[in-house]
């Protein structure tokens, strides 16, 4: 028998038979992307297109795109604007609201959109069976404090909140559909926003076009959005480069430096003008990196010890360390927040650590005690934590021991108090400062530090009852006083939004919260300068 | 076909022994589906584990995955709410066969030929530098070999594009890249297999006889030497069809190799059990596969086992 013979050929037919069969799931794999569409590297992907369900960052990038709130805020001003509803007002200082919403609105399959959909819609983000990560949001409502009279959405709540028409531009409190309520149809299907779903594939992309029902529908611009799933930050870069994405939402910090290199090289090559948007541009972001001290046992149950560690530390030379582009943190609050006066927070100051430090009873005699650094696995928190044994080590003579957790078993960990100190970080949702500072109330499920403290919650309280702004805010400024006198914390910077937003993007606005009004936004055709 | 169907069994006795070792391990690693830097509220977290039946006790959770698999169901996942296991790996299972197909015609396209060439001028410079080569391609790690050909193709020449799902075009740098090592290892094993046969008097008697030597290696060299390739494709098949989590990466390909390793990162029992299943039987399947192309190849292989 020989080579050719047909018991050989056809031993190899499965094989070959797969090879064609490869090759022909090639179209099927294969979805060409309409001309003028917007292209998104969009980072992990999508949990959920459920407004309610849905949390994080690439969520709501997709969400706010299918779905509309009451309100939406104002990328450039960051000031809350009329969504859904035309107008909204308090007429006592923040404790109820009314939202008028638009006469005529429509789901994307056609349906009347009124105010009872958002009024069965937050009954449905209340209720446990939903399972809501947001469902705290409203837990302050009055005894029948939502009712619905002539489209117009009362809403009463048990203390002032002033900033609600804000948390009401977020995908959380945005109405969900009829047919997503009782549970007849899949998340995405029916959408209020300036979009609507085209075709999703998990790990792949999420296509994005025009709503035709949507309300505003004659001012949205780009005829569709795809979203990619590109876990892998490099990536997300070469397709940014290569034009085969738009916007990246963040970059590697290796590239930081090249990138702005390449800003300047654009504008000698004049390529862009000197006056258009640059491409990268990094900007503050309403987000804060921190470390967790576990307060429940020694040596971090004593203040003075935690204030200590926490003055040790140079964060001007940290973030320079890192070169990423991330503005030094003394404060939980970054100062970039809106109408917000800060305390002046933890300055470098190695002199009163080394004397806290003597004071809660340490000195060569008494050595302190080699402490564990938790973090998860991740360059960026390896740098920072070897910044941190290094600054120890000369300033207070401290040794740490770094330990590096994957991701889930350090969640388990500092859920359950498991280390001594643990990184952290927390991003706003919503422009005010409780949006930081519940987090470190003593029954927050999120505070994770062991640290109870009666005045910082009273504070917190009194805050909650007053409607005038300014004693309000002194309240809160007090508070945050009291975290950084106690320190259950130490902050070390604050993130910057470090996007890549092709210049080709017109009506983009980079601001604080990541907020990106998508029916605003148009894609320029590409030009000759771009394809060099 | 009795022997084959003692086969499928004996694969079925596996994948049961794998679902029961795979739901108790990821069970008893540290952390939860729900765990967040975000705390879920309390109340929220317990209504969620109600809802996947993770607040039940553990043996009646796996009889409850167990009589899932019987049901042909692989249960919700708990990563993508909503949405059912089965058909988030349905939608990966083409990307990994077109990505895996891809890698195994490079590996067949280049490595046979190159073996062949290196065996029959044997310790020659053609047989030095296809050995060097293939020594590189299987130390190369795949992320250096992609980040190179993405520099070259994607930004030199502007000929490929650098990452994800498109035309044909999208599909050559990761079948590439995956395939590459594997055809270094058919090179190599097809080299050495092919020497033995080129030493058997079969071989040697036609060589006497005068036939030259490329009759000779088509003719008789190549279909022995080929036994240990096929078998070697089996599990190579099932490795490539799973796909390479670095190429999945790399080149943002929504295939199984990422759910295989992120379904456990993500606590996603559900998913990450169901992943482990399918790539268990397509193993399992590809070594039967494979034993039977051995046998149609050499009729004494199916006497022997």
């Amino acid at each position: 028998m020989d080579w050719h013979s047909a018991q050989f050929r056809f031993s190899l037919t499965p094989l070959l038979t797969l090879l064609l069969v490869s090759f022909g799931l090639v179209p099927a794999c294969t979805k060409s992307i309409p001309p003028g569409t917007l292209v998104v590297a969009n980072n992990a992907d999508v949990q959920s297109l459920d407004p309610q369900l849905a949390t994080g960052a690439p969520e709501g990038r997709v969400l706010s795109a299918l779905f509309s709130g009451l309100t939406r805020i104002d990328p450039s001003t960051l000031k809350v604007l009329p969504e859904l509803a035309e107008h909204f007002s308090s007429p006592d200082g923040g404790y109820s609201w009314e939202f008028r919403l638009r006469p005529n609105l429509q789901w994307s399959d056609g349906s009347a959109l009124g105010a009872m959909d958002v009024l069965e819609s937050w009954e449905r983000l209340q209720s446990p069976a939903t399972a809501a990560p947001y469902r705290d949001w409203l837990h302050d409502l009055t005894e029948g404090g939502l009712v619905v009279e002539d489209n117009i959405l009362r809403v009463k709540f048990q203390s002032p909140k002033p900033f609600f028409p804000g948390m009401c531009a977020y995908h959380a409190l945005a109405p969900v559909p009829p047919g997503l309520r009782d549970g007849s149809e899949s998340a995405g299907k029916v959408t209020s926003g300036p979009f609507l779903l085209g075709s999703r594939r998990i790990r792949d992309r999420i296509q994005l076009q025009a709503n035709p029902h949507y309300w505003n529908e004659r001012k949205v611009h780009l005829p569709g959005i795809v979203f990619l799933t590109v876990e892998s930050q490099f990536t997300a870069l070469n397709l940014f480069l290569t034009g085969e994405a738009h916007f990246i939402p963040d970059v590697p910090a290796l590239a930081v430096s090249s990138l702005y290199q390449r800003e300047k090289q654009l504008i000698r090559d004049k390529i862009r003008g000197p006056r258009s948007r640059p491409e990268f541009d990094p900007q503050p972001f309403l987000a804060t990196y921190f470390y967790r001290f576990n307060t429940t046992q020694p040596p971090f149950d004593d203040a003075r010890v935690r204030r200590a560690l926490s003055l040790a530390v140079d964060r001007t030379l940290l973030a320079k360390t890192l070169g990423s582009g991330q503005p030094p943190a003394k404060t939980l609050i970054p100062n970039s927040l809106p109408n917000w006066d800060g305390p002046d927070g933890h300055n470098y100051d190695p002199e009163t650590a080394r004397r806290l430090l003597r004071e809660a009873g340490y000195d060569s005699e008494h050595p302190f005690p080699k402490v564990e650094l938790h973090y998860n696995t991740a360059e960026l928190h390896r740098d920072v934590a070897e910044a941190l044994q290094a600054q120890w080590r000369m300033v207070l003579g401290i040794e740490t021991r770094l330990y590096n957790q994957e991701w889930k078993v350090f969640l388990d960990a500092q859920k359950k108090l498991d280390y001594q100190l643990s990184r952290s970080s927390w991003i706003g949702d919503y422009l005010d400062p409780t949006t930081f500072l519940d987090v470190f109330r003593s029954d927050s499920p999120n505070n994770r530090t062991g640290w109870k403290d009666q005045r910082y919650d009273l504070l917190l309280e009194k805050a909650k009852k007053t409607t005038h702004q300014q004693p309000r805010m002194h309240f809160l400024r007090q508070a945050e006083e009291q975290l950084l006198r106690e320190a259950p914390i130490m902050p070390l910077f604050h993130y910057a939004g470090r996007e890549l937003v092709s210049s080709r993007v017109q009506g983009y606005r980079r601001n604080l919260l990541g907020t990106i009004h998508w029916a605003g936004l148009h894609l320029l055709p590409s030009t000759q300068a771009e394809e060099r | 076909m009795k022997r084959f169907l003692r086969r499928l069994l004996a694969l079925t006795f596996v994948l049961f022994f794998v679902h029961a070792g795979t739901f108790f391990m990821v069970h008893s690693v540290r952390g939860g589906p729900f765990d967040s830097d975000r705390q879920l509220p309390p109340q929220v977290e317990k209504a969620l584990l109600a809802e996947y039946h993770l607040d039940e006790p553990l043996l009646q959770q796996y009889a409850h995955a167990v009589s899932g698999v019987f049901h042909g169901d692989l249960g919700p996942s708990l990563r993508y709410r909503g949405t059912r296991v089965a058909d988030v790996l349905a939608e990966a299972i083409p990307i990994s066969i077109t990505l895996g197909g891809g890698a195994l015609f490079v590996a067949l396209l280049l490595g046979i030929p190159a073996g062949l060439w290196a065996a029959s001028r044997k310790n020659k410079s053609p047989d030095r530098f296809v050995l060097s080569v293939a020594t590189l391609c299987m130390a190369l790690p795949n992320f250096v070999l992609a980040g190179g050909l993405v520099a070259l193709f994607s930004f030199s020449w502007s000929l490929l594009p650098p990452a994800g799902l498109g035309g044909f075009r999208h599909w050559l740098m990761p079948c590439f890249c995956l395939g590459l090592p594997f055809a270094a290892q058919v090179a190599r094993i097809l080299r050495t297999s092919a020497l033995e046969v080129l030493e058997t008097p079969a071989v040697l008697a036609a060589r006497a006889r005068g036939m030259d030597s490329e009759t000779l290696l088509r003719r008789h060299v190549l279909r022995s030497a080929l036994m240990p390739v096929v078998a070697f494709l089996g599990p190579a098949s099932a490795g490539l069809l799973t796909g390479s989590l670095v190429i999945e990466q790399v080149f943002a390909l929504p295939g199984l190799g990422a759910h295989f390793v992120q379904a456990a990162m993500n606590r996603d029992y559900t998913l990450a059990l169901g992943a482990t299943l399918l790539y268990t039987a397509v193993l399992g399947l590809f070594s039967l596969f494979t034993d039977f192309l051995l046998a149609r190849l050499d009729p004494r292989m199916e006497s022997l086992s």
